[in-house]
């Protein structure tokens, strides 16, 4: 059975090492899709991915005693990718739902290239709030409720928000089919 | 079951294969979200060694000792003096004008 997050964190607080690099290698994947996402900048989402987990470190001892892990690791991810567009050096979340992203046609085949331009194109026109809750749910597969908590919304703004969104994403994605 | 207003009652349907068999609404919106969702396995950068690397960096900062070089005694003394002198002097200006000839 794996260990569950908060028993390695518990751990590393008494000094395992290994502990914190199992939990770290158990989240950069999804946390770093997810904010490459809400960033659309890949260098950027690695670098909130580290300062994310150096925090976790500096306030190893903080963390209380019945909390959970995760919606405390995409919280600060959230706060440190808000503050580096506040301080302008994204291009971030409102920005990105100003714009219009024209869903490109795929090639003939349906290349994966295409698919995933058309897919992050999809993302990027959802408004700040839908795409933010798809993308935690779709890519990062947090619950409803890890959703409501990291975001700071009721869950039943959650359900409405990836209600409207993956509408919208059926529009945009309709003529394409999974597996491509 | 009513199809457009589906998932607005029941988001949990987009995991039902029965429903999706019989709902070509739903059944386009879960195609939709499993494109978004395979997207889970694109490749991540291994980000472990520069995390290490930062972690042990603020580490090895957070334990830096400020030195001073060390000075010998005249050297102490004349620091000692220059300060005293616009203390103790009744006009130090004055006293530094003579000093520098220009009275």
């Amino acid at each position: 059975m794996e260990t569950s997050d908060e028993r390695l964190l518990a751990a590393y607080r008494d000094g395992d090492l290994a502990a914190f690099e199992a939990l770290f290698r158990r989240y950069q994947a999804p946390l770093f899709r997810h904010l490459a996402r809400m960033l659309d900048d890949r260098a950027a989402a690695e670098d909130v991915v580290i300062e994310t987990f150096q925090r976790l470190h500096v306030h190893r001892d903080d963390f209380r005693a019945g909390a959970l892990v995760r919606p405390w690791v995409y919280t600060i991810a959230r706060n440190l990718a808000r503050n580096r567009r506040r301080h302008g050096r994204l291009v971030g979340w409102l920005s990105l739902a100003a714009v219009e992203h024209e869903p490109r046609v795929p090639g003939p085949d349906g290349s994966r290239d295409e698919v995933e331009g058309r897919v992050a194109a999809a993302l990027a026109a959802l408004p700040a709030p839908q795409r933010e809750a798809c993308s935690l749910r779709l890519l990062a597969d947090l619950s409803l409720e890890e959703i409501a908590s990291v975001t700071g919304a009721s869950v039943g703004t959650v359900k409405s928000r990836l209600f409207y969104g993956q509408r919208r994403l059926r529009e945009l994605l309709g003529d394409l089919r999974p597996g491509g | 079951m009513v199809g457009r207003s589906c998932l607005d009652l029941a988001p949990e349907l987009l995991r039902h294969p029965e429903h999706l068999a019989t709902c070509a609404s739903c059944r386009a919106t879960a195609d939709a979200v499993a494109l978004v969702a395979a997207r889970r396995d694109d490749a991540a950068p291994d980000l472990w060694p520069r995390l290490r690397a930062r972690i042990a960096a603020s580490e090895a900062a957070s334990h830096v000792h400020l030195r001073f070089p060390a000075i010998g005694w005249r050297a102490a003394a004349a620091i000692v003096t220059v300060a005293a002198v616009p203390l103790l002097a009744p006009e130090p200006g004055r006293l530094l004008a003579v000093f520098l000839g220009m009275v």
